[in-house]
């Protein structure tokens, strides 16, 4: 929640429900929070409004209930939206907000009249409970809802998990990725190969001139530099759900290399801890 | 048991968009899960994951190491097919977790719904009156103060509770919990007994009316709470 917005439209809010063409703001506002995140691919207007097309186990539908989605609007201008589901156990006691994406300077005002225009909907359904999602990376929905009167009842429920079933193929995939990182850090100028091994998964990282590439095989197998991954902690550190720090601190991390400190700071500068944003209606 | 398991054959089905990976025994598909391509964002990289989703075995089959090896086949066929990494939703409270820890899956986002009573006296009635049902033995007039709501007094009586519409002169019991402490417990988010424990619920009175309504909580079973 909270996307960075070029523009700054001034005038009052309006809440309105969801209208056709409503899409192609939400997908931008959508793709805009997620970049620089590790979450789902960025959404095209299509996608999102197939995506609520039918009432799935996951997520209510545009086409039944156009009120499941509140758009707010400030000078003509989407500036966030809300996607509630107004029944999502069988007793229709409750309603949850899934999905909460505002932009712009005033993020929090927004984010505050999209929850409490669901929670006046909620009571008119009759709803006892309104319940919101929240990623643990995204600190002004925690904020704002805090601030109405929402509490986390103590534990996690939900729990999205991975597993990296091929780090060689995952590596080769994100070497433009990698590359970027590169370019931003201080080892911009490191040469040399780097060797991830993790419990019978090795991947290879060559890097020249401030490119990297992932050779499924490279020709000399010598590496310059070589960690050690534990399994637990591949999918973490692969993901920026942990830092490379914090894996050498556990002991999850082994890494061989002429100087380990600045093994560390190439590793710290490919693989940085990223903040992580998925709302459970965008996952199939 | 045994028999039953090496009747099973673990089937393979690539229809559309999904890939279902199934167990069949007498003819039926008795424990399953399906896959698709779901990009997953890494920054500005995206690398090719492998949802899983509907994960399930029939009741009867299940203990037999059924989904065990629907998902050793299912993790196989995800690598030849050229993945790099799977994900999948499910709840760290659920005996799945431990099977998907065993196939190299971490957690790597937990989701905490933040909640709100809008009806603290419909919801603790609902809830209340869900728990006591089966005990028409019961009869206690007791007070529940749900922060930061007014507190209600209510009568249990033959399965039922009621809201007194005043405070009752003698109260049997008092239960004190947030409000959020109860969806909670009405969700299965915690137990009674590790809300106990942690004094997220207290409560003064008549011990052997707060056991006897304590006894009716631990024998619950275990829904997932989520979206």
């Amino acid at each position: 929640m909270g996307a960075e917005m070029g523009s700054r439209p001034r005038g009052a809010l309006a809440l309105r429900s969801f209208r056709e063409g409503d899409q192609v703001a939400i997908a931008r506002l959508f793709n805009q929070y997620l970049s620089g995140f590790a979450g789902p691919r960025p959404m095209t207007p299509e996608a999102w409004r197939r995506q609520f097309r039918r009432r799935s186990w996951n997520g209510p539908s545009v086409d039944e209930d156009r009120d499941c989605v509140r758009v707010a609007e400030r000078g003509g201008e989407v500036v966030g939206y809300a996607v509630t589901d107004y029944r999502p156990f069988e007793e229709n006691t409750a309603a949850i907000v899934q999905e909460l994406c505002v932009a712009g300077d005033r993020a929090d005002e927004v984010a505050a009249a999209l929850l409490e225009d669901a929670e006046r909907r909620a009571r008119q359904r009759g709803r006892q409970v309104l319940a919101v999602q929240l990623s643990p990376d995204d600190g002004l929905a925690e904020r704002v809802a805090e601030r109405l009167g929402f509490r986390s009842p103590g534990k996690d429920a939900g729990v999205f998990m991975a597993a990296v079933v091929d780090l060689a193929r995952l590596l080769k995939e994100l070497e433009q990725e990698l590359s970027r990182r590169l370019a931003q850090s201080e080892c911009a100028g490191w040469t040399g190969t780097l060797r991830l091994r993790s419990q019978g998964q090795t991947g290879w990282l060559r890097i020249r001139a401030g490119r990297v590439s992932a050779p499924r095989s490279p020709k000399a197998a010598r590496a310059d530099i070589t960690a050690e991954v534990h399994p637990d902690a591949l999918p973490l550190l692969v993901f920026g759900r942990c830092s490379v720090r914090w894996a050498y601190l556990q002991d999850m991390l082994s890494v061989e290399a002429a100087d380990r400190g600045e093994a560390l700071r190439l590793l710290d500068a490919l693989f940085p801890r990223l903040p992580i944003y998925l709302p459970r209606a965008q996952w199939w | 048991m045994s028999g039953e398991r090496a009747k099973a054959a673990v089937k393979l089905d690539r229809g559309g968009r999904w890939t279902r990976v199934y167990a069949e025994s007498g003819g039926r598909d008795v424990s399953h899960l399906m896959y698709a391509r779901f990009p997953f964002q890494a920054g500005r990289g995206v690398v090719n994951m492998a949802g899983v989703g509907g994960v399930a075995t029939e009741p009867e089959h299940r203990r037999q190491g059924l989904s065990g090896k629907v998902f050793a086949r299912a993790m196989a066929a995800i690598k030849a097919d050229g993945y790099s990494c799977s994900g999948l939703y499910t709840a760290t409270s659920i005996v799945a977790h431990r099977l998907y820890r065993r196939f190299g899956f971490v957690d790597l986002l937990q989701h905490r719904p933040a909640c709100k009573l809008l009806d603290p006296e419909a919801f603790a009635i609902g809830v209340l009156g869900g728990w006591l049902k089966q005990d028409r033995e019961l009869n206690l007039r007791m007070t529940l103060e749900l922060r930061p709501h007014r507190p209600l007094h209510l009568r249990v009586s033959g399965g039922m509770v009621a809201v007194a519409k005043r405070k009752p002169r003698r109260v049997d019991l008092t239960l004190r919990m947030a409000g959020e402490t109860l969806i909670a417990l009405a969700r299965e988010i915690v137990s009674f007994d590790e809300a106990l424990i942690s004094k997220l619920v207290e409560w003064e009175g008549d011990e052997g009316l707060f056991e006897r309504l304590a006894a009716r909580l631990r024998r619950r079973g275990s829904v997932v709470y989520g979206g």
